[in-house]
């Protein structure tokens, strides 16, 4: 996986993001089990502590859960895992629109647009 | 930890060590051959040549085995207690007396070896050479023997306390030199040589009732020797006295530098 | 005792400059912390006084409760700037150096990482690069299963490859019980893996805080920070 990280925001807060895509992308399947923490902190090369609190953020947003002595697992809740992925995409979503909106292009003319690049496209 | 610090001394000072005593015995050994063949021989002729220089260079050898391992063993301290190396060694689990003391320990048991390595190379060449028989050892031993009993053990005792004594002072006297200087950026050299003047002259200060102990009368030479044999005079356990109290004050030094001034470069 | 490492006013002088100012500072277990300050400003004479090289000139620095002692060097692995290594040991003598030592060297973890590094055994000091030497004497102090890692500049003048390797080697190694106080002065190189970060300016502490609270209180990293509080 690629690391990199934005300078303004809290590492376990990214970490947590970068988690959770791979999570929804498939990377770590329903139920799979998640690399140990100090595994994770070294391939990111970050301290193991923040890789734990983010791993504490996944507990409690439902999508991981740990089991005491073997470790922690991805979510075997398939539409827990769904409702994230649309969180995920509508949040894309949300930023692409206010991002046309500073181009001066309203929603339907965004839409449009779309339909006419899609039209070109093939 | 004193026993694995002077282990590792050991390492540390026969690598250089080891070498110098293999080579003089080395050399004992073919100059007692280069003798041997020479005697047969009264011309001078390449082989006189060869063995001259041979036994030259076993002469360069015992004196390399004398000065070199003591050379060997200060810049050792030098390097591995004020050097680089002191980040290593002055931040192990061992306090600073069980550095100092397993140098001192393994340099006196340097110092005794060599000796005791140098006579043993003597009589390598006098045997291989030929001009002692092995059949005259027998004479040779009674000699020793003769020797050894018109000394008492109480004189051989006092003796080898006054070498030990004093090759532990000598070897003190550099230790609290170096260490001493160790803070001087500059003219290091000038100071070291400015500071063992100073020591010298302080212990002679702090012992001067010694010379008038000697002038009492009281003193007289340590050891003297009459037709009983070698003896020791009283003088000789105030003299020992002083050594040790010498070796103690000077050791207190070092020690003290090496705690609150600690100067690593 | 909480706390792993304590300075209470700690002041050191050379001469007549002063190399710390009254310091106070305490270290939990089971962190990363960074020693931040530029070039002089007292990181390694900090360092140097938590492994007993310096004596205080006033305050006091205790490990795990004591003061530096033959005690506390037995718990503190410690990494100098330079190699202090004698350059005649091979590496299998310098293993067995600390080997005998410390009673807490992972001899296992310290053969596998010279293996993985490609280190002869009966190669010495001496013929090793410049990288090799402060790799090895890295791997030596980070092979300690010990309770306070004192890490002077590891990866000062190092590419990047050398700086992952090294930060990489502190990470698996220290156990999470225990502290590890790195000094630097390229903070970016090492603030991801920093829990907190301690700024160091001319023998004063400017800011020991959080390297989280910092990106969420200031919204900006604590490289960006370092740049603004020591501008001028």
């Amino acid at each position: 996986m690629d690391w990199t990280f934005r300078e303004d925001l809290p590492i376990y807060t990214q970490l947590y993001e970068h988690l959770t895509l791979a999570i929804v992308s498939g990377v770590y399947g329903p139920g799979e089990k998640l690399p140990a923490v100090r595994e994770l902190a070294v391939d990111a090369g970050v301290n193991p502590n923040t890789v734990q609190r983010a791993l504490s953020e996944l507990e409690r947003s439902g999508l991981v859960h740990s089991q005491r002595t073997t470790g922690r697992f991805v979510t075997e809740d398939a539409q827990r895992i769904e409702q994230e992925r649309q969180r995920l995409a509508e949040e894309q979503v949300r930023q692409f629109l206010a991002a046309m909106s500073k181009l001066g292009y309203n929603r339907i003319q965004t839409v449009m647009l779309m339909e006419k690049m899609r039209g070109e496209g093939q | 930890m004193l026993g694995k610090l002077m282990k590792h001394e050991f390492r540390a000072t026969g690598r250089i060590g080891l070498p110098l005593c293999g080579i003089m015995m080395a050399l004992s050994v073919v100059a007692g051959m280069v003798i041997r063949l020479w005697s047969d021989n009264l011309e001078y002729g390449w082989r006189e040549q060869a063995g001259s220089i041979i036994i030259f260079l076993y002469g360069l050898s015992v004196f390399a085995v004398g000065i070199g391992i003591f050379i060997v063993l200060m810049q050792h301290y030098k390097r591995n207690l004020l050097g680089d190396e002191g980040y290593l060694m002055r931040t192990l689990p061992v306090n600073i007396h069980e550095l100092l003391l397993s140098k001192l320990f393994v340099a006196l048991l340097w110092y005794i070896a060599s000796i005791l390595l140098t006579m043993l190379s003597g009589l390598v060449v006098v045997f291989i050479s030929g001009e002692v028989k092995l059949s005259e050892f027998g004479g040779l031993m009674d000699v020793i023997r003769d020797g050894l009993a018109s000394t008492d053990a109480y004189t051989w005792l006092c003796a080898f306390l006054a070498y030990i004594g004093g090759m532990s002072l000598l070897t003190l006297l550099f230790y609290a030199d170096y260490a001493m200087t160790q803070s001087f950026s500059k003219h290091k050299v000038l100071y070291s040589v400015i500071f063992v003047v100073v020591f010298i002259v302080l212990l002679r200060l702090v012992f001067w009732f010694n010379s008038a102990l000697v002038a009492s009368g009281f003193g007289a030479p340590y050891f003297g020797s009459n037709e009983s044999g070698v003896y020791v005079s009283h003088g000789a356990e105030v003299g020992l006295i002083e050594l040790y109290l010498s070796c103690v004050l000077v050791y207190f030094i070092t020690w003290a530098f090496l705690k609150y001034k600690p100067n690593l470069e | 005792m909480s706390n792993i490492l304590e300075c209470k006013a700690l002041t050191k002088r050379y001469g007549g400059k002063e190399a710390l100012s009254a310091i106070d500072l305490s270290l939990e277990p089971g962190r990363i912390v960074g020693l931040l300050g530029p070039n002089g400003s007292g990181k390694t004479t900090l360092i140097k006084l938590a492994c007993g090289l310096l004596t205080p000139t006033a305050g006091g620095i205790y490990i795990n409760g004591e003061a530096p002692s033959k005690a506390t060097n037995a718990i503190v692995s410690y990494l100098p700037e330079r190699i202090a290594l004698p350059l005649w040991m091979t590496t299998q003598q310098a293993m067995d150096f600390y080997g005998d030592f410390y009673a807490d060297f992972r001899r296992d973890a310290a053969e596998d990482m010279v293996s993985r590094l490609g280190l002869e055994l009966r190669q010495t000091i001496k013929t090793m690069s410049k990288g090799t030497r402060e790799k090895l004497q890295l791997i030596l102090t980070m092979s300690r299963a010990a309770r306070l890692y004192l890490l002077d500049e590891p990866i000062g003048g190092v590419d990047p490859a050398t700086r992952d390797y090294i930060l990489k080697t502190i990470l698996t190694n220290y156990s999470e019980e225990s502290t590890v106080l790195i000094s630097t002065h390229l903070i970016s190189d090492v603030e991801h893996v920093l829990d907190e970060a301690v700024f160091l300016r001319e023998g004063s502490i400017m800011l020991h805080e959080s390297v989280d609270t910092i990106r969420e209180e200031k919204g900006k990293s604590v490289d960006e920070l370092f740049r603004e509080v020591f501008a001028c």
